[in-house]
């Protein structure tokens, strides 16, 4: 089944941002690379260790001990039986012991502190979908964009998005990417929509390694212009992929966005004059549901 | 690191729902002391190289030769 996106998030707009005709492979089509990719998943599982250790130790008000063992069974659970490819640094082990070292850095009750909502609740995991001021081509509905980040906390008397990220290297490059991008910008401006007056983004970075561990900090700020610019920027970004829908053809990139982060995983696809030929070969249909967070495979 | 065997036991629990929290705390325990070993051998490592040379130092050297 092809539709175009009625709920968006950062991801579906980095492809589309990237290359219309990945956002029509990945995000309309739904072809995604056959098997599971060992950094999701382990981020997956990392983020529900982290979630759960937080929410054990500030809403069940247990102690830290306890909650980094909660938090240590939910990664666990997450992870389940899956078999990394040979070589790689994100083992169930090495990830455990990821979870260990960020609360060794990062420990429970110090620091940033998850924010308290108006309803009494704790800020952890915040997740939103709030309706942007484009309709869809098909349905005429709000385009819904939607997203999830890790927590907004107190921290340095402000208050802040916080998200985590696990990565190979961390250091100048690594701290420096922030500043401008949009997933970040999103969230500030969800979290304005929602009510809550945001500083900017805090973000945490563990890099996993077969023998060490690092960590790295980095805070990203957004005035109201930015966030404004960035709403004006996404609605027009959502214009040109309806022309792109409406017209039948998405326009390639065809250029660096082949290539940067390892490339593109249709590359070989794009290289092939016959694609459909090729896609089912190496690509499956699973379909994204942002909101729920979940992949549904779909007939081919 | 405990080895994959243990991690497997102590993984296989966690789906079967079994794991306890003693249990947890054992594994947390294992990573803490994992990691602490890790980081005593690399300091270790360290002091034995020393303090890096400066260039002028290296140039002496090269010249003694």
């Amino acid at each position: 089944m092809t539709s175009f996106p009625a709920i968006v998030d950062s991801t579906i707009m980095n492809n589309l941002r990237n290359c219309l005709r990945k956002m029509q492979l990945k995000d309309v089509e739904h072809w995604k690379p056959k098997g599971t990719n060992v950094h999701l998943h382990a981020g997956a599982a990392f983020a529900h260790g982290l979630e759960r250790a937080r929410r054990s130790y500030y809403e069940a008000q247990n102690d830290a001990s306890t909650a980094l063992a909660h938090g240590t069974r939910a990664l666990m659970e997450a992870y389940g039986d899956y078999q990394p490819p040979d070589g790689s640094a994100k083992t169930l082990e090495r990830m455990l012991g990821a979870l260990e070292f960020y609360f060794a850095e990062w420990p429970l009750g110090s620091g940033a502190q998850p924010h308290k909502m108006p309803s009494g609740k704790y800020a952890i995991e915040f997740s939103f979908a709030q309706p942007l001021a484009i309709r869809h081509p098909d349905t005429n509905e709000p385009i819904i964009y939607a997203g999830r980040s890790d927590m907004i906390c107190d921290f340095a008397d402000g208050v802040y998005i916080e998200d985590d990220k696990t990565a190979t290297q961390l250091g100048d490059a690594w701290t420096k990417q922030w500043d401008l991008r949009s997933q970040f910008t999103g969230y500030c401006w969800a979290a304005r929509e929602s009510g809550i007056k945001t500083n900017g983004v805090l973000v945490r970075g563990v890099s996993i390694l077969k023998t060490k561990y690092g960590r790295a900090d980095a805070i990203t700020y957004r005035s109201a212009w930015e966030i404004d610019r960035w709403l004006n920027q996404t609605i027009r970004d959502l214009e040109r992929a309806k022309t792109a829908w409406g017209s039948g053809y998405w326009d390639y990139a065809l250029d660096d966005a082949c290539n940067n982060y390892g490339g593109c995983c249709f590359r070989d696809i794009c290289k092939s004059e016959k694609p459909d030929e090729w896609l089912p070969m190496n690509f499956e249909r699973r379909r994204w549901d942002p909101l729920e967070r979940t992949e549904t495979l779909l007939e081919a | 690191m405990p080895d994959s065997v243990q991690v497997d036991l102590w993984r296989q629990k966690a789906l079967a729902g079994t794991l306890t929290d003693e249990e947890c705390r054992e594994v947390v325990a294992h990573l803490r002391a994992d990691r602490i070993a890790a980081d005593m051998r690399g300091k270790a490592k360290r002091d034995l190289r020393g303090p890096a040379k400066t260039g002028d130092e290296l140039l002496d050297e090269l010249e003694s030769l």
